[in-house]
This record gives structure tokens, C-alpha cells and sequence, in this order.
């Protein structure tokens, strides 16, 4: 299945076959990634910025593994602003893109798992 | 899986999405066992399981990766920690190798190959570590005292009283006794039970060495230092760096490098023959010879500002024929190890057998003792030696009338018996030769065909 904002075909490599693993990864994805994004907008109010960027730092190597190299920049700006306290301002505003960006990329991989079930 | 291939890997990983994943690539071999943590601190707690490999992320919630990994280091320095990080810093990668980290994968596409490569590599390091302190702790129990050097004499109590002082500091040591006294067994055990034991020994045996290529052979030598010396040599005073260096026949050392020597004791620091540099070294120097020094300084053979170099705590190990009842308890050892490791019977050697052992003067000494047993139970026929099966090898001309204890009147009848048999029973002659009465032969040979 050709999808927009995810590419599988990495994480198919690594399980080789192994529908389980594979099924297990995207619903850890799914399960993880909205309380990472709950903490990130918490940070927003306490403009702890640091946080939001070690957090995005953090989460970097999940979105590749669900084959987001596209919006590798949006992260990476996210880290990068909040660690180095550059341009603080904009990182709410990078933060909606982060969401839209994860609902997104939920959508598709809520199909990839009907399609395994 | 079996317990006894089973290998514990730990993952630390704070995202979990990432865990699984790598716990994923880990578990592709069965022999893995492994735990996870999400936190620095998790792992601190367990550390105490003693893991095999320990793959740490860079970032973590509640403490660094970097401190994490100096704690585990300072635990146990041998647990190869790979770090898996997000960080492409060329610059914290370096540092965290310098600390001690075993690897630095970065997450990427090649996390899975590099991995399996990375644990590969760092179980076999494990292994090897382990593999040598197994060993190391086999040759501490080899060299124990008790169990590596034999007997019970008043004469060798004192020698194990030396050698004890000898093992509790860094002091130079020298070793006299005549050949196949076991000096090297001596020197050995002094290592291999002083703070040095986890360090090289190195033996030289200075005798064995040729005189040109020693000073290269002690020091090193530059490559093109001179013809024949196609590359860097280390020597083996380096080579002994924070361990030990034993120098056998140390008698035999020429004029020349006996200063160089003295210059390395002193200074402590070497030279490479054709180089430049000052290595320094810090070596234990522990020395033997079977001559007596003090003479070859005497003779100007030796110098005497190196004999008082060398000198340090003195250990005169005794002949083997000074050492009384040692000579049955050798044997029996002897004769207990060559059994096992030829896997025969058990033998017993016979009482004339053992009197016979005791009367020999040994100027072998044990090395000799060793090789009389070991033939004897070849050409024992059953399972008890008896004294004919027991042959003197090495009775040398001077020997050959005082290599038993005999009375004076014993050898007299030995010396006269060797002259009669020599001059063809030529009584005149004979008497002639040794200035006695010919009626003192006559005597003896009536005695003797009573």
C-alpha cells in the first residue's frame, strides 16, 4: 500500500515476515507518541523549551523507524530551537505542525494494521 | 538456550518505540538474554547482575548517558557499554569513547548491522577478558609456594621464609644455586604471588642470548639501528613494564652492558638501540646465577657498583644434597607426577632403593633427581622401584669416588680397586702410584676374598 506520510519499508526489513513485530511496533508508535506530544504542548505554557527539545531529540529515531524521513527537518528544528533556546517563539507553531503531522501519519498506520489484522 | 551460553545484554532506550526495536534486533539470537530499562538510574540499580554488554542511549530522562557510563565503569571497567545514540556531534562520540565506551552507533538505517557486528565484537572481548583471568588465577595457583616448590628441610624453610619478604615489596632479588636448584621456580613464584602478578614475566636467560644481539634483546633497537634490524624491536625491559623481568646466568653478562644495565636500574628508563627517545619503565628485576658473584667481581669480571645493584634480598637455594629427608619427598613427587601424567598405576619405591637415593651427592640436584626418577619407573618391572632400577647418570670423573657416603676405609678400597683395574692388577705399580706399602694392598685384596 502506497501511503503519503509513512514508509514502511524499512520497519519490513527488520521484521522479516514477522507480522508481530511489526503490528507491535506501529501500536507502540501509536500509543506513545500522543502522551509525547500531551507533554510538549505542557511545556509550551511553562515555556520550558529544553524539555520540548530533548523530547523531539528523543522521539527523532520512532518517526524514522515509521519511515517519516520527510518531516525530518520539522523535528530537527524543534530540537534544535528548544536545546539552544533559538527562536523560541516559533516552536508553538512547529508544535501544531507536529500534531497535524501525527494525525496524519496515525491514519495511515491505523489502515497498515486492519491490513496485518 | 543453555545457562552456559547464555549471554545478558542490557538495553537502556527511553523511547519506546525505539526499545522494542532494539530489543527486536538483540533477541535475534537466542543466546541473548535481556533486560530493558527506561532510565539511567534503572540500570544503576541492577547493575549489580553483572552484565555481559550494556547497550546505553545517549539521551536519557534522568541522568546523562555520560554519567551513566562512568558509573558503570567505575563498577567494572571490563562491561563493554555500546552507545546508541541520535547525536551525529562527531565531538561527544570521542568523548564518550575516551571514557571508556566500547562503541558509538548512531541511529540510522545501518543500527541493525552495526549492532549485531558491535555485540559480536564485545562478547568475544568478554570472553577473551575472562578467558585470561581464568588462566591468570590458574598460574597464581601454580606458583603458590607450597604447591610449586617442594620440601620441608630446615634449609628450604628458609628459602620460603625469603621468598615470602620477597613478595611483599618491589625489592631486586638474587637468586644462587647450583644448576637445577629450580632458581627459575623460585623467580616465578616471587611474581606470580607479589602485586605484580596480573603484569608480564618476563625471563631472559643472559647465557642463552647471542653477546651481540642482547643489548637489542634487553633494550630494543631502532629499525635500520643496524644491519639485520628491519624494523622496531621492543625490548624485553619494556616488554616487562609494571611486571617483572628475570635475569638467569646474569654472570654471563658482558662488561659493556652490564653498565648499560646498571644505567636502566638507576635511572629507570631505556634507550632502544639507535633511538632517541627515553622509555621509562618500571620493572622489578629479580636475578640468578649459579657462580658466585662476589668472586666475579673479585676477577673483574663483574661490576662491583651492579653486584650491589643487584644484590638486594639474597636467596641462596641449597644443593639438593643439603636438604636430607627433601631427597625421599622430592622422589616421591617426582615419581607421583609421572605416573599421573603418563596415566599409570601409582608406584611406591622399595626401602634399599630409598637409601640408595639418599647416599647420591646430586650434582644435578633436582632438575637430576627428576630425570633418575623418571627413568627408574620406565625400567621399573612392577609397580615398587628397587634399587637396581635406580642408575646414577651423571657421575662425573671427580664424582666417581664420592658420589655415595662412604667410610674413609670404604674408599680407600673403592680407590684401590680402581688402580688395580687400571695398572692391570699390577700390585708394585700400583702401590708405586699411590705411595703405600705394597703389604697395605696385599691386606685389602685378602680381606676383600674372604
Amino acid at each position: 500500500m502506497e501511503y503519503k506520510i509513512i514508509d514502511l519499508t524499512y520497519l519490513e526489513s527488520i521484521s522479516e515476515d514477522d507480522n508481530e513485530f511489526k503490528k507491535d511496533m506501529i501500536e507502540t508508535f501509536l500509543t506513545n507518541t500522543p502522551s509525547y506530544l500531551a507533554e510538549m504542548k505542557a511545556c509550551i505554557k511553562t515555556k520550558d523549551w529544553k524539555r520540548i527539545g530533548d523530547i523531539a531529540h528523543s522521539i527523532k529515531p520512532s518517526f524514522s523507524l515509521m519511515g517519516m524521513n520527510n518531516n525530518k527537518d520539522l523535528l530537527l528544528n524543534i530540537e534544535n530551537s528548544g536545546r539552544n533556546l533559538k527562536n523560541t517563539r516559533v516552536i508553538p507553531d512547529l508544535i501544531d505542525q507536529l500534531e497535524t503531522l501525527i494525525e496524519k501519519a496515525a491514519l495511515e498506520l491505523r489502515i497498515e494494521l486492519d491490513d496485518i489484522n | 538456550m543453555t545457562a552456559e551460553n547464555s549471554v545478558k545484554i542490557y538495553i537502556v532506550e527511553d523511547d519506546p518505540v525505539y526499545l522494542k526495536f532494539l530489543d527486536h534486533i538483540v533477541s535475534l539470537n537466542p543466546d541473548h538474554e535481556i533486560k530493558k530499562f527506561s532510565t539511567g538510574n534503572a540500570l544503576l540499580e541492577a547493575i549489580h547482575d553483572k552484565p555481559s554488554v550494556i547497550t546505553l542511549d545517549y539521551t536519557l530522562p534522568d541522568i546523562s548517558g555520560e554519567e551513566v557510563l562512568k558509573q558503570v565503569k567505575d563498577f567494572d571497567p571490563n562491561i563493554p557499554v555500546i552507545i546508541i545514540s541520535g547525536q551525529q556531534e562527531v565531538g561527544i562520540a570521542v568523548q564518550l569513547l575516551k571514557l571508556g565506551a566500547y562503541d558509538y552507533i548512531m541511529k540510522d538505517e545501518e543500527t541493525k548491522e552495526r549492532l549485531i557486528y558491535s555485540l559480536t565484537n564485545a562478547k568475544r572481548n568478554v570472553q577473551l577478558v575472562n578467558e585470561i583471568n581464568t588462566l591468570k588465577k590458574e598460574i597464581s595457583s601454580k606458583y603458590e609456594f607450597e604447591k610449586s616448590i617442594v620440601g620441608n628441610s630446615p634449609a628450604m624453610k628458609q628459602v620460603f621464609e625469603l621468598m615470602q619478604k620477597a613478595v611483599n615489596t618491589n625489592i631486586t632479588v638474587s637468586i644462587t644455586g647450583e644448576t637445577g636448584t629450580g632458581k627459575e621456580l623460585v623467580a616465578k613464584a616471587i611474581h606470580y604471588n607479589s602485586k605484580r602478578r596480573n603484569n608480564a614475566y618476563i625471563p631472559v636467560n643472559i647465557a642463552a642470548v647471542p653477546r651481540e644481539l642482547i643489548e637489542s634483546e634487553l633494550f630494543g633497537h631502532e629499525k635500520g639501528s643496524f644491519t639485520g634490524a628491519i624494523s622496531r624491536r621492543i625490548g624485553k625491559f619494556e616488554e616487562a613494564s609494571g611486571g617483572t623481568i628475570f635475569l638467569d646466568e646474569i654472570a654471563e653478562m658482558d662488561l659493556n652492558i652490564q653498565a648499560k644495565l646498571l644505567r636502566v636500574i638507576q635511572e629507570k628508563e631505556v634507550t632502544r638501540v639507535g633511538g632517541n627517545q627515553i622509555i621509562p619503565v618500571n620493572v622489578r628485576i629479580l636475578a640468578a646465577t649459579h657462580k658466585d658473584l662476589s668472586e666475579e667481581v673479585k676477577k673483574g669480571n663483574f661490576r662491583e657498583d651492579l653486584y650491589y645493584r643487584l644484590l638486594g634480598l639474597p636467596i641462596a637455594i641449597p644443593p639438593l644434597r643439603d636438604r636430607g629427608n627433601d631427597i625421599l619427598v622430592l622422589a616421591k613427587y617426582f615419581l607421583d607426577m609421572f605416573c599421573t601424567e603418563n596415566e599409570m598405576e601409582k608406584m611406591t619405591i622399595s626401602g634399599p632403593a630409598r637409601e640408595k637415593l639418599m647416599k647420591y651427592s646430586y650434582p644435578g640436584n633436582v632438575r637430576e633427581l627428576k630425570s633418575i626418577i623418571e627413568l627408574s619407573a620406565v625400567m621399573a618391572n612392577d609397580r615398587e622401584i628397587s634399587a637396581e632400577e635406580i642408575n646414577f647418570p651423571s657421575v662425573r670423573n671427580e664424582d666417581k669416588f664420592t658420589y655415595e657416603e662412604l667410610t674413609l676405609r670404604d674408599y680407600n678400597h673403592r680407590i684401590i680397586d680402581h688402580f688395580l683395574n687400571k695398572y692391570n692388577d699390577d700390585v708394585l705399580k700400583v702401590a708405586d702410584v699411590l705411595d703405600i706399602g705394597k703389604s697395605t694392598i696385599y691386606r685389602y685384596l685378602k680381606e676383600k676374598n674372604k
